[in-house]
């Protein structure tokens, strides 16, 4: 695999503009709506509305396909596997040797697989429309302190750097005859180990660096450091914030209030 | 008022037994471009790391002696009250820029020092004019240029209001076009703004026309220090200090080696050309009458 | 604006920070903790041997978590290795793994770099540490995507097999690492 891919791409549209915390709760808020629903017709109802959402988001096909596709496999492997652990009810549809596949597990297989392929693309939402820049500040805006925050954001920017770096010492030492795409995975990971090691001793030296730089630039002089750019709350936030509560909250009362079977 | 006055100053790793830097004076004025010239080893990158105190705050080691950047004794403060006054520039690009945009990069002193925010929205813009960056506000550091990353580096620095700069082999990743695009922004600061700048290099040409002085070190030692075209013109001075002299002032020594004339004094083919003629015309002449 | 502005470069007097007070972790710290952090996550990706069941992926990111806590202790470990790893789920598109990978891993690395580093880190510790931090690892995965994610049991039992085939070959390759770059640099994990 070469190069890094970054979800996230620069678009304009309401949900790249949504405050990322509102982004960060729907996430959560939506992955719990998807726990306690438990038919099947409701949980496809809310898979396509969050696939609407990421056709809102403009998100390019490139990006999503590589997204979907992992998703796709993923809730057939699970539809598959269902039923071979689950085989209470009846009828049996057909016996494989010793095991029966029963209609009730098939039933029970599809709507646990549309239920991970909600989890999985409501995940697509945040990503593909949140950089990673305002991911960071949302977590620092929801309490996370500034120095671990910082931290995070270091890392953020070092991945790809540390990604080419391990690219150009695997090339380094692909030509001097390693093997790394051959042999078994016991073999390929001991090859990694004369790329991984020139890595990181790379790396420990840009952090020794870097901790001079933090220091030269007056980091942690004041605790109650300024902020150039911060994340604030509009009138259209607090909207989509009472929306996506509200996508949760209606659900559930109506589930464990009224007793309807959703 | 000097910048960075170093009295009795002996600086050694721990486990050591060579003193990594043993500099008896050193004194820096303010407003002075000097380069510090010496090969690897020399002490250089000890010597910027004492400017700020990063030396032996930060890494440690035995220390003894005096450091003042304007008039301030380095040890009674913390790096970071330093750096105010010290704006510091390493040599690897890649590892001194860590946000994820050229923006945050040069705001983060300023908001470290709870400088107002507008305050601090000003500088930026001023900062990255100052460094030729204008614009590029929002893109991240990793698809810079290697000059572009330095001069970005300059800028964060520069957004603290410093009152010298100190550069470590600033240009050490740079192509030439780089460097001199480098160089002269730092020679601005110090004709436009006053600025005190300390760069330490390995190779001496590019910087010739805008120091004031050149300060030649090796093995941790000052080994001599004065106008950058004399200490060119000096070739063993250079060597001791292990660096290699410009090839046409080789030529000048060798030529004045075998005259009884007035020596030649070039630095370059131009002026070579131009002082040979100048003397062996007045030579002729002289043999003529 | 500029005019005032650029005069003032130079201060008349040049005037040092009064004051100060810092409450945060040292910049050592953050340096070293972010740059684990990103370690982590781009090991992750980039070392992916392709290997079939869920997941679908087996990489050497496990190596990166035992590497830190070997190295670094059970806090850088724990931090690094959880936060790496679902930094490196996030953004490879896996982000429903993400919070129980956060979980998952830095169990892992608290654990391992605890009981790995017992009596000055020696070899039996090394493998206790790998064990027992393997296990919390493999445990919370599956007990995440059998009871949280709804996998099912058949899904979440087919991913055992794999974690531990990676916490053993990262185990093996983090402590190597952790050995060999020790050796390169000997100023660490003092």
């Amino acid at each position: 695999m070469t190069g890094f891919l970054d979800l996230y791409s620069e678009k304009d549209t309401f949900l790249h503009r949504l405050d990322p915390r509102v982004k960060l709760l729907a996430v959560a808020l939506i992955s719990v709506l998807a726990f306690i629903l438990a038919e099947l017709l409701y949980l496809v109802v809310l898979l396509c509305f969050i696939l609407l959402l990421l056709v809102l988001a403009r998100s390019s096909y490139g990006k999503a396909f590589f997204a979907l596709k992992f998703v796709i496999r993923f809730m057939i492997l699970i539809t598959l596997l269902w039923p071979l652990f689950d085989r209470s009810g009846t009828p049996i549809l057909f016996s494989i040797g010793p095991l029966d596949i029963t209609e009730p597990a098939v039933w029970r297989g599809a709507t646990s697989a549309v239920r991970v392929g909600c989890f999985a693309t409501v995940w697509y939402i945040l990503m593909f429309t949140t950089s990673q820049r305002d991911l960071v500040r949302a977590l620092v805006k929801l309490g996370l302190r500034f120095d671990y925050g910082l931290a995070l954001a270091i890392s953020f920017r070092f991945i790809p750097t540390f990604g080419l770096t391990i690219e150009s010492i695997k090339d380094a030492q692909r030509a001097r005859a390693l093997e790394l795409d051959r042999g078994s995975i016991l073999r390929r990971s001991r090859n990694y180990v004369s790329i991984l090691v020139p890595t990181i001793v790379y790396a420990l030296r840009t952090a020794d660096t870097l901790a001079l730089t933090l220091q030269s630039r007056a980091y942690g002089a004041f605790s109650n450091r300024t902020y150039l750019r911060e994340i604030r709350m509009r009138a259209s936030d607090y909207v989509a914030l009472t929306v996506v509560v509200l996508i949760l909250l209606l659900p559930a009362m109506a589930k464990y209030i009224c007793g309807v079977r959703i | 008022m000097q910048a960075l006055t170093l009295k009795d100053v002996r600086f050694r790793y721990p486990g050591m037994s060579e003193w990594a830097l043993d500099i008896p004076s050193l004194e820096i004025r303010q407003g002075e471009f000097v380069t510090v010239l010496g090969p690897n080893g020399a002490g250089k990158t000890t010597l910027s790391l004492l400017a700020n105190g990063l030396v032996p705050k930060s890494i440690k080691g035995e220390f003894e002696g005096s450091v003042e950047v304007f008039e301030h004794p380095v040890p009674k403060y913390t790096v970071s009250q330093l750096s105010t006054l010290v704006g510091m520039v390493f040599q690897e690009p890649e590892s001194q820029l860590f946000c994820m945009s050229a923006e945050e990069e040069v705001a983060f002193g300023p908001e470290n020092l709870a400088v107002p925010r507008d305050e601090i929205s000003r500088r930026v813009e001023w900062a990255l004019d100052l460094v030729g960056l204008k614009g590029l506000n929002d893109r991240s550091p990793f698809t810079l240029s290697g000059g572009q990353k330095q001069r970005l580096a300059i800028a964060a620095a520069l957004s603290m209001k410093p009152s010298m700069l100190v550069l470590d082999e600033p240009a050490y990743a740079l192509d030439p076009m780089g460097r001199i695009e480098l160089y002269s922004i730092l020679s601005d600061l110090k004709a436009k703004h006053g600025m005190t700048v300390i760069v330490m290099e390995r190779d001496a040409e590019d910087l010739v026309e805008y120091s004031d002085r050149f300060v030649l070190m090796a093995n941790g030692r000052v080994t001599a220090s004065g106008p950058p075209r004399e200490m060119l013109m000096d070739p063993g001075a250079l060597r001791t200090a292990g660096v290699s002299p410009p090839q046409m002032a080789e030529v000048a020594s060798l030529i004045n080696l075998r005259r009884k004339a007035p020596p030649l004094r070039f630095l370059t083919v131009d002026e070579a050309f131009a002082e040979i003629t100048i003397n062996t015309h007045h030579h002729s002449k002289g043999e003529s009458h | 604006m500029a005019e005032d502005e650029q005069r003032d470069v130079v201060k008349e007097k040049p005037r040092i920070l009064s004051g100060g007070d810092s409450k945060f972790v040292s910049p050592r710290t953050v340096a070293l903790y972010g740059v684990l952090t990103a370690l982590t996550a781009a090991i992750t990706y980039m070392t992916v041997i392709p290997f079939p069941p869920t997941r679908g992926y087996f990489n050497l990111g496990e190596a990166m978590v035992f590497f830190s806590a070997f190295t670094f202790g059970w806090r850088a470990g724990a931090i690094c290795g959880g936060v790496g790893s679902a930094a490196a789920d996030l953004l490879a598109g896996f982000g429903m793994f993400a919070p129980t990978t956060l979980l998952a891993k830095g169990a892992e690395g608290l654990v391992a770099g605890t009981i790995g580093r017992l009596k000055g880190g020696k070899p039996w510790a090394y493998a206790l540490g790998i064990i027992c931090g393997g296990a919390c690892m493999i445990t919370t995965y599956f007990l995440s995507e059998w009871l949280l994610l709804d996998f099912g049991l058949g899904a979440a039992i087919a991913e055992i097999p794999t974690n531990i085939a990676q916490v053993a070959i990262g185990g093996t390759v983090g402590t190597l690492l952790s050995h060999y770059v020790k050796q390169s640099m000997p100023s660490l994990g003092k």
